[in-house]
């Protein structure tokens, strides 16, 4: 598979400025699944000719994923995504264009990564390839994550260019909230007991929160009688819609996809590019990333033939909570915030879309957008925090770091008393 | 990974100084544009003859070494197709000043401070004269050579851009004190010991492969690119030309205020000396001492010894053998700081996967800087700059600029992510003030990673990290370029304007029609037949001598190569069927029937690198007018369907519904070239099918019998070798002579170079009688002679270079011819030579 020259010229231009927001980068992959797909070689199953049915197989993988973990630690090791999410689109609620059913379901990954897109996928296809592979190998088209230049032609060919892509700390990667995250915690108990250490025993606590060992290698492999229990309780584990599956722990990955109104696409798409830096994200503090993106013309990719009823105005968001509320009530709350603090642009965007309810009602604009999420089938987290809580853990890094610089060369005693005055960090 | 064995390096295609460097000392860089593709071609074809390739260069070491490279303004100058143009990586096509925010060029470095000529989209090519021996001559030689170039130069037309001089400094040390050039990846089929290379996981090293920095061969993925740019890009190698400004002052007064700081945190007994303390803070932001000893390899040496390495025998063999896990365990840096510039450009397996090197054996440089300006003097605190511009000409070489120099520059030296080191930058070449996210300069409030500081820091056990104080930067960038060097067959293709157009996919159709022939070769001559034939016209009639008569007075145009002058030349030629198996055929069937000439006592090298010296030139000719497919998959698509037989021939004709799918030509060429009924190979007419190069004209080739005598009608034989017995009636008593014609492309859409399956009209341009082919009359039947025509190898590419076969068909006969040709011989157990003079047997 070769790109033409008009999409290679578009490459950079992609890769540096539209999916980007700071360190963040975004990808948004579609690819259709096919009716049958060849067991990959190396699956364990000897003989190429066994062929499984598409989408049947695609969410075994993730269902065994989900109740085992298999291959997360991996992802996590690697230390380049936030928030990853993926989903099996078979059909798409009727919100006035008509319900769509596909007959072709649509694989869906989206990911939020540091790092380029070449090192991204470099890595990916040498460290997890089978993992890869299990993902994808029901989808029409892919060439398998190895040799990785066909794979990233796979990818390229098969993303999206977002409208509009926001981060609540984009000078922060997630390799650094996470080491944040750490630091702060060892700060924190450090400084419950600070004040009855000795001094030498405090400087050397002091020490070792602020130069933390490499991570030692986790150890692997489980019972495969556990992990088929596992699966198999995930199997019974009762999951309702919409939105399907779209928690992990306090966080929550809304999707959504609302029509948008015959004609209005450019339109949509030129308020979106307005909004620039003004995220309407920015005034929901539970927001980590969010992406909208105008989907009217599916990529040309070979062996794809995706023809819907309508143009779509996908919108993402990683949001995380406070305190561990129920979904409706988060996802509720998200909503809110979304469209009533300064909502205007909020719902500008959404009123280019069928039937969306116009008027002062605040809720019903709620159930609306509740009411067009697609399910989830894997949500991957880097890190559990809130956005509030990682902002907090940034500067508390970046003080406590000040601190140690400023203070390095003080006796223990003198050390402990500064920094028993400098708190609370 | 690649596994041992030795890949199949075409040196003598490759430009020297890539794979291995030169022993240079004195380096000129010239960059010139040209008006038009004319004087670009001019000019390169002036150059062609100096170019090095990377062959050994044996006993004497030649004192000057030239290479050259193009931008890509310069490509497109040359008129070079534009669809494969667009296909070539983003990084080399976009202008150099829009590369230069993402490379942290801003600032200080931006290009509204870089050199005129540099990075500005004005450069076309660049040439480089090495001086590669150091005595007295060899710099007579250098001043010498560039004198030439020069002067070839103004011949063409073309206009100096920026010219660069660069010479080593003693010792081969860089500006700031380091001795340089030296931590290279270990290349398999290039060097000896894979030290260096990739590290595995059970502590051994396994070669880097080459692919990662020629093109043409297997990368780090086991795979070679064949999309159309392939052609262009074969055996070439993408280089990265970079003037960096070094700041020497500035640079010795922050190491050494970072030296005191740092030497109050250490509890050394007997404390270290002012310089032995400069000393360690230097290895431990570089990662290496001065002399280029790992400080992996030992944090403290005896006063006066941080120099012992330098000149030594290690240093000649260059330490490479360290790791930042394993037995030294240093994956938290207490040794070797994470961010030291070594362990920052290459991580070995510190970024590892777990000791391996997933993460890092698709990332890496061969590098070839050279310093340039005067040395400064020695330190002494308190100094003030002398104004002088000195720094390095860096220069690296890789297959992807931005999968390799790329991510080293941005992701490893400008930013500390890929390490936890949050934003920290490399203590020589980062810009520390500038932010990371809008490269505007910062003022505060940097948010520092895992190990801490927006500086650089020394980490260390037991104790928080120490953080430097990186300050201003002292490395600018004074002008940057991309720049493709290709191989030397492209080099004569760009010199010629006649750029191969390889279709998409055809390198693996090649790859499979060699493979096809192998295991047909294979299958027709199980291991343990006695003598292995050819796998096309195996079967020969007679191998008969000629004499090849090259007229007086041919039109100038054609008085090109072999047909210079009048000469006349020996020659064999031996008479064929297609057949693939000699005892099967029978000369009763139709078959298609060959004419190949090996004309002997060809002076001028060849085109074929490993024949370069051969004597011989072939003329390779069949008895139909055209090729029966039109390229090279069509060709692998043929072979895999006949082989199922007729109904196989009717599938290829009829491959769709669609009219305007069905194979025409190309099936009635088959039938013509099969149809024909012969009953005297002498006197039937003879084409080449497929075109070659006539100088800059493109000619197809004939072979015309003169009627000698009263022509026999060719009604067939009724013997199995009917044909050789009417060849030996006709040549015990009388002769038989040829004319030899040319047939020149007068128009490219009805002439095409790359579809044999069109005939040329005739009529618009008929051919033309430039040689004479006389075969005496001889006896041919003898044992001996037989053998001789066994022995002889027919290719189109034994063939002066201003003959160049031509088109994706002779493309494919290359690689066929190669691989056929040798097993043949070695299962023989024949040594393959081209014959160097006449010699009857």
């Amino acid at each position: 598979m070769v790109l033409t020259a008009a999409e290679r010229a578009i490459w950079p231009v992609r890769d540096e400025e539209c999916n980007r927001a700071g360190r963040a980068r975004a990808m948004t992959v579609f690819t259709p699944v096919r009716g049958w797909a060849r067991l990959p070689s190396h699956a364990g199953v000897e003989g190429k000719g066994v062929r499984v049915p598409g989408w049947p197989a695609t969410e075994a993988v993730f269902l065994w994923v989900r109740a085992n973990r298999t291959g997360l630690a991996d992802i996590k090791k690697l230390s380049f995504i936030h928030f990853a999410r993926w989903g099996i689109i078979r059909s798409i609620p009727d919100l006035g264009q008509g319900a769509e059913h596909l007959r072709r379901p649509l694989f869906m990954f989206e990911s939020n990564y540091n790092g380029t897109f070449e090192q991204y996928i470099d890595a990916f296809s040498k460290v997890i390839g089978s993992g890869i592979q299990a993902f994808w190998f029901t989808s029409d088209g892919f060439p398998g994550p190895i040799p990785v230049q066909p794979f990233k032609e796979y990818i390229r060919a098969n993303e999206l260019v977002l409208d509009h892509y926001y981060c609540a700390y984009p000078v922060e990667s997630a390799t650094q909230v996470v080491a944040a995250l750490e630091l702060r915690s060892a700060n924190q108990s450090l400084l419950a007991k600070a004040k009855d250490l000795d001094p030498e025993a405090f400087a050397r606590a002091l020490d070792t929160v602020l130069s933390p060992a490499s991570p030692a290698a986790e150890l692997r492999g489980q019972d495969p009688l556990r992990q088929a229990w596992n699966a198999a309780r995930e199997l019974f584990r009762a999951a309702k819609g919409p939105g399907r599956r779209s928690r992990n722990g306090r966080s929550y990955y809304f999707t959504s996809l609302a029509p948008v109104l015959p004609g209005h696409e450019a339109e949509l798409k030129a308020d979106l590019g307005a909004l620039a830096a003004a995220s309407p994200f920015a005034a929901v503090p539970e927001v980590h990333l969010a992406r909208w993106l105008v989907i009217d013309d599916w990529p040309d990719a070979p062996g794809r033939r995706i023809k819907l009823r309508s143009s779509y105005l996908l919108c993402t968001a990683a949001v995380t909570a406070e305190e561990d509320t129920s979904s409706d009530d988060l996802l509720g709350s998200f909503l809110a915030k979304l469209l009533a603090a300064d909502g205007a642009a909020a719902i500008k965007v959404w009123s280019h879309c069928r039937n969306f309810p116009g008027g002062t009602n605040i809720e019903a604009k709620v159930d609306y957008l509740t009411s067009s999420q697609l399910d989830t089938v894997l949500f991957y987290l880097g890190y559990d925090a809130t956005p509030a809580e990682v902002d907090d853990a940034a500067t508390h890094r970046d003080r406590l770091h000040s601190f140690a610089r400023a203070n390095g060369a003080l006796d223990p005693a003198a050390l402990q008393k500064a920094y028993l005055e400098a708190s609370p960090w | 990974m690649v596994k041992p064995g030795c890949p199949d390096l075409q040196l003598s295609d490759i430009q020297g100084n890539i794979l291995r460097g030169y022993p240079s000392s004195r380096a000129t860089y010239i960059f010139y544009s040209f008006g038009t593709p004319e004087a670009g071609r001019a000019l390169l074809g002036a150059l062609l003859a100096r170019v090095r390739d990377a062959t050994d260069w044996g006993e004497r070491r030649p004192a000057t070494a030239v290479n050259v490279a193009f931008t890509f303004a310069g490509l497109d100058a040359l008129d070079v197709d534009p669809a494969t143009l667009a296909l070539l990586p983003d990084a080399f096509r976009v202008p150099m000043a829009e590369r230069a925010t993402m490379l942290d060029d801003r600032g200080p470095s931006a290009p509204g401070q870089w050199d005129a000529g540099l990075g500005d989209g004005t450069a076309h090519l660049l040439v480089t004269v090495n001086q590669t021996r150091k005595d007295v001559e060899a710099f007579e030689a250098f001043t010498a050579e560039v004198a030439q170039v020069k002067a070839a130069a103004t011949t063409a037309g073309a206009v100096l851009r920026h010219e660069q001089l660069a010479e080593a400094l003693e010792a081969r040390r860089e500006h700031f004190g380091w001795a340089d050039g030296f931590g290279q990846p270990a290349i398999a089929g290039v060097d000896t010991d894979a030290v260096g290379g990739s590290p595995q996981k059970d502590g051994s090293w396994a070669f880097a492969a080459p692919g990662e920095f020629v093109h043409g061969q297997p990368n780090e993925d086991g795979t070679t690119a064949s999309d159309p740019t392939a052609a262009l890009l074969r055996n070439g190698t993408f280089m990265v030309y970079r003037k960096l400004y070094q700041d020497v002052v500035a640079f010795r007064a922050r190491l050494h205020a970072d030296a005191v700081a740092y030497g109050a945190t250490l509890t050394d007994d007997p404390p270290l000396t002012d310089d032995q303390l400069y000393e360690l803070t230097a290895a431990k932001v570089v990662g290496r001492w001065r002399d280029g000893m790992p400080i992996e390899d030992g944090e403290r040496r005896p006063p006066g010894e941080e120099d012992a390495y330098l000149g030594s025998k290690a240093q000649k063999n260059p330490s490479n053998d360290f790791r930042y896990r394993g037995t030294t365990s240093d994956l938290d840096g207490h040794v070797c700081p994470i961010g030291a510039h070594i362990r920052r450009t290459n991580p070995r397996d510190a970024l590892g996967w777990e000791g391996g090197s997933e993460m890092t054996s698709t990332h890496r440089i061969i590098r070839r800087g050279m310093p340039y300006g005067k040395p400064f003097a020695d330190f002494t605190p308190g100094e003030t700059d002398d104004k002088i511009d000195r720094g390095l000409i860096f220069i690296c070489f890789n297959a992807s600029i931005e999968r390799q120099f790329e991510v080293v520059q941005r992701q490893w030296c400008n930013d500390g992510n890929a390490f936890a080191l949050g934003n920290q930058k490399d203590y020589i070449l980062g810009d520390r003030l500038l932010d990371p996210l809008t490269g505007l300069p910062t003022a505060t409030g940097e948010r520092d990673g895992r190990r801490g500081c927006p500086d650089f820091s020394i980490q260390s056990s037991g104790h928080a990290p120490f953080c430097l104080d990186q300050g201003t930067p002292v490395v600018m960038t004074r002008g940057s370029e991309y720049l493709l060097m290709p191989g030397l067959t492209v080099l004569q293709q760009l010199a010629s304007g006649r750029l191969d157009q390889m279709r998409r996919g055809e390198e693996a159709a090649i790859d499979e029609v060699v493979r096809l022939s192998e295991v047909g070769l294979a299958k027709t001559f199980p291991p343990g037949s006695p003598h292995v034939t050819r796998d096309q016209h195996a079967k020969a009639h007679g191998c008969v001598h000629a004499t090849f008569e090259v007229l007086d007075g041919l039109p100038d145009e054609l008085r090109v190569g072999l047909f210079d002058r009048p000469r006349t030349y020996d020659a064999w030629i031996r008479f064929s069927s297609r057949a693939s198996n000699r005892t099967a055929a029978s000369d009763k069937k139709n078959d298609v029937h060959g004419m190949a000439i090996k004309v002997l006592g060809v002076d001028g090298p060849k085109i074929l690198a490993n024949e370069r010296d051969a004597t011989t030139h072939d003329f390779v000719l069949a008895n139909s007018d055209t090729f029966f497919s039109r390229n090279a998959n069509e060709y692998v698509e043929l072979a895999t369907k006949i082989a199922r037989g007729t109904a196989g021939l009717v599938l290829f004709a009829i491959p769709s519904f669609d009219p305007r799918r069905w194979r025409v030509r190309q099936t009635l060429g088959i039938v013509r070239a099969v149809g024909h009924e012969v009953s005297n190979p002498l006197q039937i007419r003879y084409w080449s099918q497929t075109p070659f190069a006539l100088g800059p004209l493109a000619v197809k080739y004939s072979a015309r019998p003169q009627p000698n005598g009263a022509p026999a009608p060719q009604t067939g034989v009724d013997t199995d070798d009917g044909l050789e017995q009417a060849m030996a009636r006709q040549l015990a008593a009388g002769v038989a002579t040829f004319d030899f014609m040319v047939q020149r492309q007068t128009d490219p859409k009805a002439m095409p170079v790359e579809d044999p399956t069109v005939r040329w009209d005739e009529k618009a341009s008929p051919f033309v009688t430039v040689a004479t082919i006389h075969i005496p009359s001889q006896s041919f039947q003898s044992p001996a002679r037989k053998a001789l025509g066994e022995d002889l190898s027919f290719t189109p590419w034994h063939a002066l270079p201003a003959h160049e076969p031509l088109g994706g068909i002779n493309r494919v006969r290359r690689s066929v011819y190669e691989s056929v040709s040798s097993t043949r011989h070695d299962r023989n157990g024949v040594e393959r030579s081209e014959p160097t003079e006449f010699k009857d047997c």
